[in-house]
């Protein structure tokens, strides 16, 4: 019967299992006993070095070096004691504080303990030497992240971190584990999936002396792709440096492509830091500080951009036929509006203003007309327009929206209607509008290069998506009038950017002081050069920094000074 | 409810048999689990006690009921289940290269393990229903069929080991039924021929297994490394293994997958040859008995459905032993009662639940 021949062939099937386990089991047994006993085969970890990330020029602002670390194998360290002892001298650490480091940092009998790391090059050769001597004891070569530039570069490459328990699940079909760090934020975090390697391994059988006997398997490490972006570390750490600690933000960026070529934010962190446990405490005081350095104000820092927005106010009614070049209005120093009273920043007036000179002079009062002619739905347009209140998409996490306020918004928000007050205080780029430094880049590069969006960006090689840029279609003759005005603002001894003027360039900008709750101003200073065929778009932010044609004036005209130098004006 | 004649008719060697291996199981992933538990924070065992517990339930569930009731659901089954697997190619979730698992509310289930029993339940009544004398050919296309559709959609998930164990078992299924024999054996002989058709749809991890299931040392630290990992396990164990809790290629974290698809290598490295003995007399006995079972019933159905749930079970068996002493292909088939993995576990008791209910109502002399 059929049945019977099933069952025979199950029975055929399970004694050929039978035979097979006996053959590993017993005729083979002893053989794979030998293996299998403890630090016969050993799998040896073989990190992946992460890409390097260079600056336009090829200088790294993140690269691995190999560094040495003298590990310990628990299960072959005989005599742990008298290894410290003879490896005591050899490093320069007390035999007790090896046994401490031991201790701590024991994890399973089978997993090498680091001991030290950082070992100089001719110590781990010595060590490489003497391990006949010393059993149990590896050196261990191993890719770290350094960051050369240390603080000045932190707000741009970010850093790394061990993989976070959610990264994790949602990583670990792209190959990701448990022991592997990933870039938390700036370009680490943006382009890990490019930056990481692949990280190999060793699979080898071992005497019981820990000797090599024979080498079962090799997986050769992948390392990451090198990427190149358009910084240049020299103006990057000049834009840090000139900032002197202070809370704020500095950018360079080409307005006909998008590169940026220094974007810095102030205080900052030293990437290098999450590198090393022994600076866990530093870490910790970063993350407790008021004053944020972990914060990159380029990107995050919504605040109203004050003065500076005068500049847009102006193009859009020019465009819009509100004013025309030869529109005067007379600055007392006050604006009414019914019983409320607007102040111009010059108490005693500026007089008769036209929008050239009330970009000169950023009278208030020229403004507060201006923006009541226009009204708020024109000035949310022009802003709009000018890319306020979206992401620029520059290739960076966590980049914040800003906010254009509307009466609708307001209405939602406050419970009340939009005042004609909210209008005129909206004109001088006050009110509820935020702006980023990085926005503010990218509105002035628009004006300098005649109505080209070009979105920043960094990245260069690889080349990512293009990043197609657009021309916005501007009223000419409206531009002129902004230009000629942010040009004189720099350039004529009452224009409120003067400390800004450099001999060699001829500099256009737009101070701002934006005025908040509690304490001082912040203070702006955005603008372009050469004012006669720009190239550089720049912001200077400063966070309580008063008034924007002083401080702020004064970190620009640094790094013009540099940019002349370097070629790049 | 079953008679007191009835319940004297529980087959109890194949019952005592399922009960043994479920513990030998459960002894072993405490092993298996104790290393990973620790790491990961998951409670492997924990798990497989609740699944156990529901599992046994579902089976006296299903010994009580007559499973003539199954069988006139079976096509409505069948269809659910069927539906269930293009749900999985369309929104399932995707685990080291492959599209097998469903995730409903927060419980991960994997369809293709249900499938096998919806399978055979409709298979049986199939060919219960039609004698094998008339019109054998179109019967026998209609059953292709019915095996060959769930069949297609697991492979595209892939899944190779588990397309495979419905080919065996609706080739037992027919072999029982009355299949003429030399027409089957020549479409086997092509099918064979074949093969180096065949291999240019496989995927590249498939190829990849196939080649190192040829030769472990062509990629030691990859797919070779669990192979030669779990053959050096299951051999160190020698005669009398290392003891309970004392292997050191399952403590050490040598072997991946312990748990689950390699949990007899864990036997085999802490119980020797002993313990892979009487684990595989166990299995032996458990197919015999139930090969017995189908004998004695004379319930065309009852008997297909034995068939076919024994040889899905003996199937799982010798692939997942061959696979673990790397005389087969890694094609990641859990070993019954013993792997890891509630939608398998419960697939297994089940099977036994149905088998003891063919058992209960088959004429006693």
């Amino acid at each position: 019967m059929r049945l019977r021949t099933l069952q025979r062939v199950i029975f055929a099937w399970l004694i050929i299992i039978w035979a097979g386990l006996f053959t590993a089991q017993v005729i083979q047994g002893a053989g794979y006993r030998r293996q299998s006993e403890k630090n016969r085969t050993r799998l040896i970890h073989l990190p992946a070095a992460r890409g390097a990330i260079l600056d336009r020029n090829g200088v790294p602002l993140a690269e691995d070096r190999i560094t040495f670390e003298l590990a310990a194998l628990p299960q072959e360290l005989s005599s742990p004691r008298e290894t410290w002892q003879q490896l005591s001298p050899l490093v320069g650490l007390p035999p007790e504080e090896l046994a401490r480091r031991y201790k701590k940092n024991f994890q399973a009998k089978f997993s090498p303990v680091g001991l030290v790391r950082g070992l100089p090059r001719e110590t781990a050769f010595r060590l490489e030497e003497e391990r006949s001597r010393l059993p149990g004891i590896l050196i261990r070569p191993i890719p770290e992240r350094s960051y050369p530039l240390g603080p000045a570069v932190g707000a741009v490459t970010g850093y790394l971190g061990l993989i976070a328990p959610e990264e994790l699940t949602r990583l670990k079909p792209y190959g990701y584990t448990v022991r592997d760090r990933v870039g938390k934020d700036g370009l680490e975090q943006q382009y890990d999936t490019l930056l990481r390697g692949k990280d190999g391994g060793l699979h080898v059988e071992v005497n019981a002396q820990g000797k090599l006997v024979q080498q079962l398997g090799f997986l050769q490490p992948k390392s990451g792709r090198k990427i190149r972006v358009s910084i240049d570390s020299r103006l990057q750490e000049a834009a840090y440096r000139l900032m002197q600690g202070g809370n704020g933000a500095a950018l360079i960026m080409d307005c006909r492509s998008g590169e940026v070529l220094a974007l810095a934010s102030s205080p900052a962190f030293d990437p290098n830091a999450f590198m090393d446990p022994a600076r866990q405490a530093e870490i910790r005081a970063m993350l407790r500080d008021p004053a944020r350095p972990m914060f990159n104000r380029a990107l995050r820092a919504a605040v109203p951009p004050g003065s500076t927005f005068k500049a847009a106010v102006a193009y859009e009614a020019l465009k819009e036929g509100k004013i025309s070049a030869g529109t005067t209005f007379e600055c007392g120093g006050q604006f009414h509006l019914g019983r409320a009273v607007f102040k111009c920043w010059e108490e005693r007036g500026h007089g008769p203003q036209t929008v050239v000179e009330g970009l000169q002079h950023s009278c208030n009062v020229f403004f507060y007309n201006t923006g009541r002619r226009l009204g708020v739905a024109g000035i949310d347009e022009t802003a709009r327009a000018f890319g306020l209140g979206k992401a620029t998409g520059i290739d960076l996490p966590r980049e914040v929206k800003g906010l254009v306020p509307d009466p609708e918004w307001m209405k939602r928000q406050f419970h009340h209607e939009w005042q004609e007050g909210d209008t005129i205080s909206f004109a001088i780029g006050q009110s509820a509008l935020q702006t980023t430094p990085i926005q503010m880049g990218l509105l002035f590069s628009i004006i300098a290069s005649g109505g080209w969006a070009a979105p920043p960006h960094l990245l260069l090689d690889p080349p990512g998506r293009p990043q197609k840029g657009t021309q916005l279609r501007l009223n000419r003759s409206a531009l002129a009038s902004v230009r000629e005005g942010l040009e004189r603002v720099v350039n004529t001894d009452t224009g409120t950017g003067r400390l800004a003027r450099l001999p060699t360039v001829r500099v256009a900008g737009k101070t701002g002081t934006a005025q908040v709750s509690r304490g001082f101003s912040h203070a702006w200073f955005c603008g372009y050069a050469p004012a006669e065929s720009p190239k550089y778009a720049f912001v200077v932010f400063l966070e309580h920094g008063g008034k924007g044609g002083l401080h702020a004036a004064r970190v620009t005209s640094g790094l013009l000074i540099l940019m002349k130098e370097m070629g790049y004006l | 409810m079953l008679s007191r004649r009835q319940f004297q008719g529980l087959d109890r060697i194949f019952l005592g048999t399922t009960l043994l291996l479920l513990g030998v199981g459960l002894l072993s992933l405490y092993s298996a689990a104790f290393q990973k538990t620790q790491m990961t924070g998951v409670l492997f065992l924990q798990r497989q006690l609740i699944w156990t517990g529901l599992g046994c339930a579902l089976a006296v569930l299903l010994v009580v009921v007559d499973y003539h009731l199954w069988l006139e659901w079976s096509y409505l089954l069948y269809a659910l289940m069927l539906g269930m697997l293009a749900l999985v190619l369309v929104m399932g979730t995707t685990r080291g290269g492959a599209q097998r698992w469903l995730s409903i509310g927060g419980i991960v289930l994997q369809p293709s393990e249900f499938a096998k029993l919806t399978t055979i339940l409709a298979v049986a009544r199939y060919l219960g229903h039609r004698p094998p004398v008339t019109g054998r050919w179109w019967t026998v296309l209609g059953a292709c069929i019915l095996i060959g559709v769930p069949m297609a959609l697991i492979l595209k998930q892939p899944n190779l080991g588990t397309a495979a164990v419905f080919g065996f078992t609706g080739l037992a299924m027919l072999l029982v039924w009355g299949i003429p024999l030399r027409p089957l054996l020549i479409v086997l002989g092509l099918g064979i021929l074949s093969m180096p058709v065949l291999w240019t749809f496989l995927h590249d991890y498939q190829r990849s297994r196939l080649l190192v299931f040829i030769n472990p040392n062509l990629d030691p630290l990859g797919a070779g490394y669990t192979v030669i990992q779990s053959r050096i396990a299951m051999g160190s164990g020698q005669l009398w293994g290392k003891g309970w809790l004392a292997g050191t290629q399952n403590q050490l974290n040598f072997l991946p997958e312990r748990h689950t698809d390699f949990i007899f290598s864990v036997v085999g490295e802490e119980w020797g040859i002993l313990g892979t003995t009487f684990c595989l007399a166990l299995y032996l006995l458990l197919f015999q008995r139930g090969f017995i079972i189908a004998q004695q019933t004379r319930d065309p159905f009852g008997r297909l459905l034995i068939v076919g749930l024994v040889t899905m079970l003996a199937a799982h068996t010798i692939v997942n032993m061959g696979m673990v002493l790397g005389l087969m292909p890694v094609v990641g088939l859990p070993l019954p009662f013993m792997s890891y993995g509630g939608s398998w576990l419960m697939t297994c008791l089940v099977a036994v639940g149905i088998v003891l209910s063919v058992g209960v109502r088959r004429p006693v002399f």
